[in-house]
């Protein structure tokens, strides 16, 4: 197994390891407290050297830590051994994690004391060698298994999970050469460089987390991690933003609508780089955000865990588009817009968007789940996005919603993500889901509104779609709540738990 | 219960459930506002038939004479005014 590709990943850690003189400069920002670039390398090494001597070559390492410093040190251990890390999120139920751990068959498992809590119990009936973050749990065991388990063809560097519409998660594997392609282009396309800290904002176990590690770690930057805690509340995300100097913002939407909620009237003049991915923006937010980083290059990203990031958007500060378009493709990204016959769609129409990229997954676990989402077009894997996308004249792309996201109902083709839009651009609208109800193979169209305040009502929603949507595409019963509508994990909002509520009412 | 609100409680139950029937404006645009379509005006006409004991002719079936609860309930005293004649 060739050890080139997952040791550029890891290298400015080798290099502060002892191949070059060891730096102090800060490396990663928690909790109050800086970490060194050169004690992060150390502890790294120590990692892989925990890691060769527990786990089978070749062989994946779960790895179930709160975002600590700590948890970096044994990501890149972990890299640092030629493994891929599999990263499991210990905010996630027990069950989960522990059917994750299952198919996972990893060599080792590395967890902190939430970790352990959750799939300590698996671990040890699985037999599996345990490694102890921070040296609060029970040391590391050497005694489990020494065979080889888990051999891979290329050499892997991560193994994501995605939630899947399905609700049966896959796992997405990841080469090094992937990741480091990946972290060669953010550091070139925003100038990262070691005068920049980057807030990693989203969980390890998330794709986000990879630019926020290794584009990082790559280009010398530091990072200020935003634990489970910090990560949901907007006064402490400010905190962390002052407190460690941030430069280089990355994160969901969501999370850039805490900290313009909390903000008040500060600036962030020190921060040059927004980044926000993994859904659309809404506008009013999107023009607070002008406001609160006077400073800052904003860019919309597109991706997606499969193929990471392969379209941005740089944002106007005047007039810019709404909504915001997906954008150009990133360098060596090469794409096609697919119709229902899965056939390149004529220019300007419509189609679901296949993309084919230095940076794509692997493939699946499942090889069967891999046959379902790669196609071969011209001789190139394209994968499969299930997002409906045009290009415009001017060759950017504009996203239109999930390919599931068309339904039919009455005979009518309706675009609920089109619906979305529609009732957000209202004053009174905060967040808004639309969804499709059956009950007795009666199929409801339904909107989930979250709204400030309790003035608005379904004749105003009605009545402002209708200005713009035929009547067919109102939905027939809104549901309205002060509180924000439900997330899954990743922040997005989550239309299932909505649909089953409103069953259940 | 009243005429009023056996057609109140019609079109909020088969149309838009959120709303609570008494506070529906007897002079909302009811087509304006989305809540009744094109497919709705039939099940509207259908119900008002067998509700209210009535015939409607083809050539009523005007989306304009169901925009409101005022429109719709002008229509069908009409209907009985000429039926009782």
């Amino acid at each position: 197994m060739s050890t080139a590709n997952a040791l550029t990943i890891a290298e400015p850690l080798c290099r502060a390891s002892g191949l070059v003189p060891p730096t102090s400069r800060t490396s990663v920002h928690c909790r109050g407290r800086s970490i060194a670039y050169d004690s992060l390398a150390g502890e790294a090494a120590r990692y892989r050297d925990l890691v060769n001597a527990c786990a089978p070559d070749g062989a994946a390492v779960a790895i179930c830590a709160e975002k600590t410093a700590a948890t970096v040190a044994a990501i890149a251990g972990i890299l640092m051994s030629d493994r891929p890390y599999a990263p499991l999120d210990p905010a996630h139920p027990t069950a989960r994690l522990e059917n994750l751990l299952d198919a996972l068959r990893p060599g080792a498992l590395i967890c902190d004391e939430a970790g352990l809590r959750r799939l300590g119990g698996a671990a040890r009936r699985a037999r599996l060698a345990i490694i102890a973050i921070g040296g609060a749990g029970p040391g590391y065991s050497l005694a489990a298994l020494k065979s080889a388990r888990f051999r891979t063809p290329r050499p892997l560097a991560a193994i994501l999970h995605t939630s899947g519409s399905t609700g049966t998660p896959k796992q997405v594997l990841i080469s090094a050469e992937a990741i480091r392609v990946f972290a060669e282009w953010v550091t070139s396309e925003f100038a990262l460089g070691p005068e920049d800290c980057v807030l990693s904002h989203a969980p390890f176990a998330f794709d986000l987390s990879f630019l926020d590690l290794f584009a990082s770690l790559h280009s010398g930057a530091s990072i200020a991690l935003a634990d489970a805690g910090a990560a949901a509340n907007g006064a402490r995300l400010i905190a962390l933003l002052e407190e460690a100097g941030v430069t280089f913002w990355h994160s969901a939407p969501s999370a850039l609508g805490l900290v313009a909620a909390a903000a008040g009237d500060r600036v962030f003049e020190a921060v040059r780089c927004v980044l926000f991915a993994g859904e659309p923006i809404a506008d009013d937010l999107l023009q607070r955000l002008f406001a609160i980083f006077p400073n800052a290059r904003l860019v919309n990203i597109y991706g997606c865990t499969e193929t990471n990031d392969t379209f941005f958007f740089d944002v106007p500060r005047t007039d810019p588009p709404v909504p915001l378009p997906l954008g150009r493709p990133i360098d060596g990204v090469d794409f096609a817009i697919l119709g229902e016959d899965r056939m390149p769609v004529p220019e300007g129409a419509s189609g679901e968007l296949a993309v084919h990229c230095p940076t794509m997954m692997e493939r699946y676990g499942d090889e069967r789940q891999t046959r379902k989402a790669i196609r071969s077009i011209g001789g190139r894997r394209y994968y499969l996005t299930g997002d409906r996308v045009r290009r415009d004249a001017a060759g950017l792309l504009h996203f239109l919603g999930r390919a599931d996201s068309v339904v039919k109902l009455n005979g009518f083709r309706l675009d609920m993500a089109e619906i979305e839009r529609v009732l957000h651009a209202h004053d009174g609208v905060r967040e808004v889901a639309v969804f499709v109800t059956e009950d007795d193979g009666a199929k409801t169209l339904c909107a989930s509104v979250s709204a400030p305040t309790e003035q608005l009502t379904g004749i105003d929603l009605r009545r402002h779609a209708m200005r713009v949507l035929p009547a067919h595409a109102i939905p027939r019963r809104f549901t309205f709540s002060a509180a924000p509508l439900p997330k899954n994990t990743n922040g997005k909002i989550c239309r299932k738990t909505l649909a089953r509520a409103r069953l259940q009412a | 219960m009243t005429q009023s609100a056996t057609l109140r409680d019609f079109i909020c139950a088969e149309f838009a459930p959120d709303l609570k029937p008494g506070e529906l404006p007897a002079d909302l645009d009811l087509i304006d506002s989305g809540i009744i379509d094109s497919l709705g005006v039939l099940k509207l006409v259908a119900f008002l038939e067998g509700r209210f004991d009535i015939a409607i002719a083809p050539e009523e079936l005007d989306a304009d004479l169901y925009r409101t609860i005022d429109s719709i309930e002008a229509l069908i005293a009409g209907k009985r005014i000429g039926s009782a004649a």
